[in-house]
């Protein structure tokens, strides 16, 4: 077997159209590694800044600002308060997997009396759409669809050109088992796939200062299974009695299928399980509620005093602590609204998670989001523990607000926020796609007599 | 003898069962997308009207209160999307559902689709349009690749050169030949396409046109593929190097040219931080732009010229709403700071997009997704078109509720208010779409890309025609 592994490589190497196929791989990994590496280090920079600067405010209190209408000046009608503190989704170890992704969650989420739905600016991010729509080089989307193809590329023809040129009829008279050729020749192109793909992995997470060395050998190992699935089905493809054109079409059609097709119709059927609510409907319903606590603001003024009874009422109070209960009430009752979003988010993905053995390029980017600490559950968890930090937040800070006493002396009685889970497991993923991996190497180790025929 | 190329190069390809196959796939799959995309786009538009009507009514009914408090309750309002969205609804799951608009602040669009769809269009839409950009090429590779490699496969093209046929016919009758035989295989799911289109919607002369210009575009972009198929066929000696370069072309074209070019935008032309830009504008209002002064002393400046021109002493014996006033004057300045900054943000966006063509080097497949989201009305310069619009309506709403504040309160005093019937007399939001004319202007450079790939394509097929020797 050695020598037969030793014989492909010269073959393999003397092809100069697969050494060019290999540096074209790897120049495109590579500079998306480059990109996505420092682009994750970026990030973890200024959110290091960011932590940093909510640190050095730890005594301080930023006023809530709900517009751009100028500070309030020597003529000022209302004192704003200063009750607000920022809430950060902590990226994790595989961040320069999907860094982009980032961009589309409200990772940073501001802290306050106010509800933070009422308010446009707090948590969107700005980024041009149409960037976005042309796909950016985020490793994990660029190895999904490159691999693959290159994996067409070098395997195109293996058997069935030796066969249309009647080669194969001398392999099979000269050889007992030409699978075992066929085998060397698989692995001989998997071990070259590999190496570009471990490299350029490698070299994104050096470039990354967060990566962990969890996530890098989750990464590497799913990038192994990834690249044995790909080979597999080549192998596969190689059985088929049709022209080497054919059977690369075939085998791009495959590649299509999977990596387009089915991962709409995966989305499609988790809608359909658990249908998405609508957020145009959902602003209804905001508003709604908005006008109904702004019709009882007075009466949720005075049920508040009530109900704190250690907080002597205002006398004229200011529209800041007149309309703070009304706030509350509104937030109380738009929160679930806005969460039942982030709870189907997280159903679709885990639905996606149990059937990402059908797309290999899926499971690859539900792999990356998972170590990049981005995934639907994961940010659903955070947005629950945001929810609960900001209830001990108001517990801390509305009292004193009330009171119109300002805020407590004491920061170091300041609530924290829980910290999350800092890995993210990708079992499921991986248990899938080597599920998928040892089906199609079984099934091609059981045709494999069929390279026998010339 | 042209015509005989031509009819026999469309014999062929009907004989070898290729065209039927791809007539059949290409209708199944351009019809199956194209039927679920109307349904969805009927459905956004259905809803955004719907929730645009009882947002209005919302708004209609908020009961006794102060204007300014009225105010701030905001309207939301929605861009109605063409009915070529359902061919291509381009930049929809990335631009916002929703716009709200409140006094004192210009807000982005909220709610991006994308945002809540998470993994399913990471790779790309699955929508008519990604078919029609990103798929059938591959359909024109696959009936063009070995047009003349079979030949000398065959050693047809020995024969054919014997019986002295000019390269140059042979080549432009395979060509006709193979992009008339691409189009009979289109013609059926275009049809069907056409039908639900015209059945679903009240399509007008704009959107037949903007429709007509895009089949063109389509046309171009498919020929481009087609011209350069057959040159590679000519270049390389083997059906399997010529299908290798092509599907490398086309990866490039498709799938690495549009992720290139955008990372490239980003790191030449940075976006700004949400954080930042939000904090630059508030900077900018109370620190004043070039020589304004800060807002202490543009206030002070409104006030002497207030209390001028009312020949009064102090703002408490002013017969009008002083605190709407100064509101109003505030406010306008915030809007000249906000259309500043929106638009060097958009103007940014827009560099990004020039910068982008740099790619449509590496292939024709960027400048056509361009084009086809300008003609759909679903790129950047419609976005930018309705967010302006909606920005005029709420300086005409807010302004509207100022009015009323100014003039039922006097002094410093701010009792005034309002009733339903104040509320119902703002008109509702009517956006007017921009026409075919403006679509074609934001769409000229990429038709110019294209224009110039075809005539690169089309030359580099009449000099490939040297090379065609058995």
């Amino acid at each position: 077997m050695i020598r037969l592994l030793q014989a492909e490589w010269l073959r393999f190497i003397r092809n100069p159209v697969n050494l060019w196929v290999i540096a074209v791989f790897f120049a495109l990994l590579a500079a998306s590694a480059l990109w996505s590496g420092l682009a994750a280090d970026e990030f973890r920079g200024r959110e290091f800044v960011r932590a940093a600067a909510i640190d050095a405010n730890a005594g301080k209190f930023t006023p809530t600002e709900m517009h751009d209408a100028p500070a309030i000046g020597k003529g000022g009608d209302a004192a704003k308060v200063a009750d607000s503190t920022m809430a950060r989704l902590p990226a994790l170890g595989g961040l320069a997997l999907s860094v982009r992704q980032m961009d589309l969650l409200g990772a940073e989420l501001r802290i306050s009396a106010r509800s933070r739905y009422s308010d446009g600016r707090n948590s969107d991010q700005l980024f041009n759409p149409l960037l976005r729509e042309l796909g950016l080089l985020d490793f994990a989307g660029i190895l999904a669809l490159l691999l693959p193809l290159t994996v067409i590329a070098l395997t195109y023809g293996l058997v069935q050109e030796d066969r249309a040129r009647g080669v194969w009829r001398l392999v099979c008279a000269q050889m007992p088992r030409p699978w075992q050729l066929v085998f060397a020749a698989l692995a001989v192109r998997l071990a070259v796939v590999l190496i570009p793909a471990v490299a350029a992995s490698l070299l994104m997470f050096m470039l990354d200062s967060g990566s962990t060395f969890y996530a890098v050998t989750q990464w590497l190992i799913f990038v192994g299974v990834f690249a044995g699935v790909w080979m597999a089905m080549a192998g596969l493809f190689l059985l088929l009695p049709v022209s080497a054109g054919a059977a690369a079409v075939g085998l791009l059609g495959v590649w299509l299928v999977t990596t387009f097709a089915v991962p709409a119709a995966l989305s499609w059927a988790a809608n359909g399980r658990q249908p998405m609510p609508s957020r145009l409907e959902a602003i209804v319903d905001m508003r709604r509620i908005q006008a109904q606590t702004s019709k009882q603001q007075a009466e949720l003024l005075s049920a508040w005093y009530r109900s704190h009874p250690e907080v002597a009422p205002v006398k004229e109070p200011s529209r800041e602590i007149a309309g703070l209960p009304a706030n509350l009430e509104l937030d109380s009752k738009v929160r679930p609204l806005m969460y039942r979003f982030d709870e189907v988010r997280k159903a679709h993905f885990e639905f996606m998670e149990r059937w990402s053995a059908l797309s290999p390029g899926l499971a690859a980017l539900l792999t990356a989001d998972r170590l990049a600490g981005i995934d639907a559950p994961r940010y659903a968890e955070y947005i629950d523990a945001a929810n609960q930090f900001e209830d001990r937040w108001r517990a801390f800070v509305v009292p004193g607000i009330m009171a119109q006493q300002g805020m407590p002396p004491d920061h170091r009685q300041r609530p924290v926020m829980n910290a999350l889970p800092t890995a993210e497991t990708v079992r499921t993923v991986l248990l899938r796609q080597s599920l998928l991996g040892i089906l199609l190497s079984w099934l091609l180790i059981m045709l494999r007599n069929r390279f026998g025929r010339p | 003898m042209i015509a005989a190329i031509i009819r026999k190069e469309l014999l062929a390809v009907l004989r070898d069962g290729r065209l039927l196959a791809l007539a059949f796939s290409v209708f199944a799959v351009l019809s199956g997308f194209f039927l679920a995309a109307v349904a969805e786009h009927r459905q956004v538009q259905q809803e955004k009207q719907a929730v645009g009507a009882t947002a209005k009514e919302q708004w209609d009914t908020q009961g006794v209160k102060n204007p300014h408090a009225a105010a701030h309750f905001g309207i939301y309002v929605f861009k109605p999307d063409s009915p070529l969205a359902a061919v291509d609804p381009g930049l929809r799951q990335y631009t916002g559902q929703a716009l709200w608009l409140e006094p004192h602040k210009r807000n982005g669009a909220r709610f991006s689709p994308a945002a809540d769809q998470g993994l399913a269009n990471r790779f790309g839409q699955a929508c008519a349009g990604f078919v029609l950009v990103a798929l059938l090429p591959l359909l024109v590779i696959a009936l063009a690749f070995n047009a003349v490699t079979q030949e000398r496969e065959q050693g047809t093209l020995r024969m054919l050169h014997s019986l002295g046929v000019s390269a140059i016919t042979l080549l432009l009758g395979k060509f006709t030949g193979l992009l008339l035989a691409f189009m009979m295989a289109l013609l059926p799911a275009m049809s069907v396409a056409l039908i639900i289109l015209s059945q679903n919607f009240d399509l007008g002369c704009d959107d037949i046109l903007r429709l007509l210009t895009l089949s063109g575009t389509f046309f171009i972009y498919y020929a481009v593929f087609a011209a350069l198929a057959m040159s590679a066929s000519i270049h390389f000696k083997s059906s399997r190097l010529a299908l290798f370069v092509l599907l490398a072309f086309w990866s490039a074209s498709v799938l690495i040219a549009p992720r290139l070019a955008a990372a490239a935008a980003e790191m030449m032309i940075p976006t700004p931080d949400a954080t930042a830009f939000w904090a630059g504008i508030k900077k900018d209002i109370q620190h004043g732009l070039d020589n304004d002064g800060d807002h202490e002393a543009r206030e002070a400046l409104f006030n002497a010229q207030v209390l001028k021109q009312y020949g009064v002493a102090r703002v408490e014996d002013l017969p009008v709403g002083y605190t709407a006033l100064k509101r109003n004057f505030n406010d306008g300045y915030s809007e000249r700071v906000h259309a500043l900054h929106f638009d060097r943000l958009r103007d940014a966006f827009e560099r990004q997009g020039r910068f982008i063509h740099i790619a449509s080097l590496l292939g024709p497949s960027i400048a056509m997704r361009s084009v086809s989201m300008t003609l759909s009305g679903m790129d950047l310069a419609h976005q930018r078109h309705f967010e302006d619009a909606a920005e005029q309506y709420r300086h005409y709403f807010i302004g509207l509720t100022d009015d009323w504040d100014r003039e039922r309160s006097h002094g410093t005093e701010r009792g005034a208010q309002g009733r339903d019937a104040d509320w119902g007399s703002v008109k509702a939001f009517s956006y007017a779409p921009p026409s075919v004319g403006f679509a074609l202007h934001h769409a000229l450079a990429d038709l110019l890309v294209l224009l110039a790939w075809l005539a690169a394509a089309l030359i580099g097929l009449l000099f490939s025609a040297n090379r065609l020797k058995p």
